[in-house]
């Protein structure tokens, strides 16, 4: 099923950019002087002179064997490139889910068990502030607060010389830290008010009031009767979102000049660099896909009800 | 005789309406469990049973107050709330609940459920609470291995028998039984009556019955006190309450009844029980009561002796015999 989906999305892809107006070269060929004989020789370099069918066959191909292409802007393949900037964001952004999940799944069960109370209607109201927050705003916010504390921009310090690869690490982790908490922060919230809503449903189930009648205590009731029950659209959600945060990043991204697959689409857009566009939109068809699959086996895991 | 296990007396349950009109579900009823007993709540729904048993178990939730009081072995514990409660729920008092699929977490197996909450010094190790887990099954007719089963994995008979192993499994002395055969075709119901009874008589288990179908409440019971709008209308031993019932409610339940072979017309008791979020003036059942008097619509009847062990709450019980 997640074959097919990635399939029919390399497809739409490939069409995508076929259909827009212009192609590569027209765009390249923008150079003075251009003559329509060097155009042709630029589109039957690049193939562009034969039928759709025949350019799909053979991006069909290369894709198979891993060639993404050659961007425009840099002339290093799309793949290397990618997999750099892929490597830059999801560290970041995974750090920034794992403390949301946490954080957002400890305060949603603490507001539905003390529901009603003062405690529950401060975390409800904060978590819906924190995630009516634009996401660039909360970044400059933060920038603003504490910039003076850790870095406030790029991914590692240019002018540590030689560093150990231990040194890299704590550097990488230091000037990740802003965009990841505000990845975690615009996160929190959404997390924190599903896993309330998930809780107070489950606690309201007739197998809770089987578990009081049986006489165990309320941390324990919530370990063992709620908590796996609500996780069923939490982790569903997690894994959604996280899809689409990878490919949301930019705005995040921008502020705190973090090399990753955000900015990597943002200047592909700008300089027009097909090849890193189209490779970009692939890499983050996959990305959301996978991240489905895996909530697919983490509801599998989860609830013996579903068969596979 | 030894003393009663569960003494209730004089317990009011009141639910939070909309707009302050709070509800008054449970009106003043008294009742006490005796080693052995074979006790039955009997009423049309929303007479107020379950809610009953919910409160004595101190599992209504915020919503509802709750007053009078509930002793177990002489120890009060309704003031006490959650914390007063908890040391004797399954242990003393458990509970199988109507509606078994809902009642068993469907996500857990039917093993770890149970074993649970054996008493802590049989579970040293998780085998060997499983396999305790395996022999509650099996004394339930249920084989050993259904405790690695998840409850969609088992029939309607087989879940309500696993919620009955699991009731026993903290070994109680009263085990409440909350419409435990509804949802279950009549042949399942049989078995379940019977496996109850059979416990029942093997543990020295006192057995609460919650029902509104007097041909179980019949088989299984001794004891029934019959409830109307939230109150207990008449008590007494079950035989006597059929054969010549002194409350008008409880004859007419009784001729609501299909009772095979008998050669009676079927009917029903016209109306439905009266709203309980405005005070009650007079009897409760007296809308529906085919023969009033004045006197009905003004005091409300108390439960008093009409015979030996029997009570019930009629003003004019003394007519109708």
């Amino acid at each position: 099923m997640a074959l097919i989906t990635i399939f029919c999305a390399v497809s739409l892809n490939f069409l995508l950019f076929r259909v827009v107006p212009g192609d590569a070269v027209s765009n390249l060929a923008r150079v003075p002087n251009s003559t329509v004989a060097q155009q042709q020789a630029l589109r039957h370099e690049f193939g562009l002179d034969r039928s759709i069918g025949a350019q799909y066959v053979a991006y069909l191909r290369e894709l198979a064997h891993g060639n993404l292409g050659r961007s425009f802007a840099n002339g290093q393949p799309v793949s290397k490139n990618l997999g750099e900037a892929l490597g830059n964001t999801l560290p970041m952004v995974l750090l920034g889910t794992v403390v949301a999940i946490v954080a957002g799944i400890a305060t949603g069960v603490l507001g539905a068990v003390r529901r009603g109370t003062r405690t529950d209607r401060a975390l409800t109201v904060s978590s819906l502030a924190v995630y009516a927050l634009p996401a660039q705003w909360v970044g400059l916010l933060l920038l603003f607060l504490l910039g003076g504390v850790f870095p406030s921009g790029g991914r590692v310090d240019e002018f540590l010389i030689e560093p150990s690869a231990w040194q890299h690490a704590v550097d990488v982790l230091w000037h990740m830290t802003l965009p990841s908490l505000v990845v975690g922060l615009t996160l929190f919230g959404q997390y924190a008010l599903l896993t309330r809503t998930a809780t107070l449903e489950t606690l309201s189930e007739d197998y809770v009031l089987t578990a009081r009648a049986k006489g165990l205590s309320t941390p324990r009731i919530v370990r063992r009767h709620v908590l796996r029950n609500a996780m069923l659209p939490i982790s569903t959600m997690i894994a959604l979102t996280l899809g689409s945060v990878v490919g949301g990043v930019v705005l995040i991204e921008t502020v705190f000049s973090w090399p990753g697959i955000g900015r990597a689409v943002y200047s592909a857009v700008t300089s027009r660099d097909y090849p890193m566009l189209q490779g970009a939109f692939l890499v983050l068809t996959v990305v959301v896909v996978v991240c489905n699959y895996v909530s697919d086996l983490v509801c599998l895991r989860l609830d013996p009800r579903i068969t596979a | 005789m030894k003393g009663p296990v569960l003494e209730v007396r004089d317990l009011h349950v009141w639910f939070d309406g909309p707009g302050g009109r709070d509800v008054h579900a449970v009106r003043g009823v008294s009742f006490d469990v005796r080693p052995g007993d074979r006790l039955a709540l009997v009423g049309e729904s929303g007479c107020g049973k379950t809610t009953t048993v919910l409160a004595v178990l101190g599992l209504l939730g915020a919503a509802a107050s709750v007053s009078g009081s509930v002793r177990v072995d002489g120890q009060e514990v309704l003031p006490g709330g959650d914390a007063a409660m908890a040391p004797y729920r399954w242990g003393d008092l458990s509970i199988v609940f109507q509606g078994a699929l809902n009642a068993l977490n469907p996500v857990r197996t039917v093993g770890s459920q149970i074993a649970e909450v054996l008493p802590r010094d049989r579970r040293v190790s998780r085998r060997a609470a499983l396999r305790q887990a395996g022999e509650l099954l099996e004394r339930v007719g249920m084989a050993a291995r259904n405790v690695a089963r998840y409850p969609h994995e088992l029939s309607g008979g087989m879940r309500q028998r696993a919620c009955i192993a699991m009731a026993l499994a903290g070994e109680p002395r009263v085990l409440f039984a909350d419409e435990p055969t509804t949802a279950l075709d009549v042949v399942v119901q049989a078995q379940i009556l019977e496996l109850l009874d059979r416990l029942a008589d093997e543990l020295g288990l006192a057995v609460v019955l919650i029902s509104h179908d007097l041909g179980l409440v019949g088989q299984l019971c001794d004891r029934a006190m019959v409830m109307y709008a939230g109150r207990a209308v008449e008590e007494g031993p079950t035989v006597g309450l059929y054969t010549a019932p002194r409350h008008p409610y409880t004859r007419l339940l009784y001729e609501a009844t299909p009772v095979l072979g008998a050669e009676r017309p079927l009917r029903s008791i016209g109306g439905g029980p009266p709203a309980l979020d405005v005070p009650l003036a007079g009897c409760a059942f007296r809308s529906r009561c085919p023969d009033t008097e004045d006197r009905c619509s003004l005091t409300e009847p108390a439960l008093t002796p009409v015979a030996p062990a029997r009570r019930a709450a009629c003003h004019l019980t003394g007519r109708t015999p």
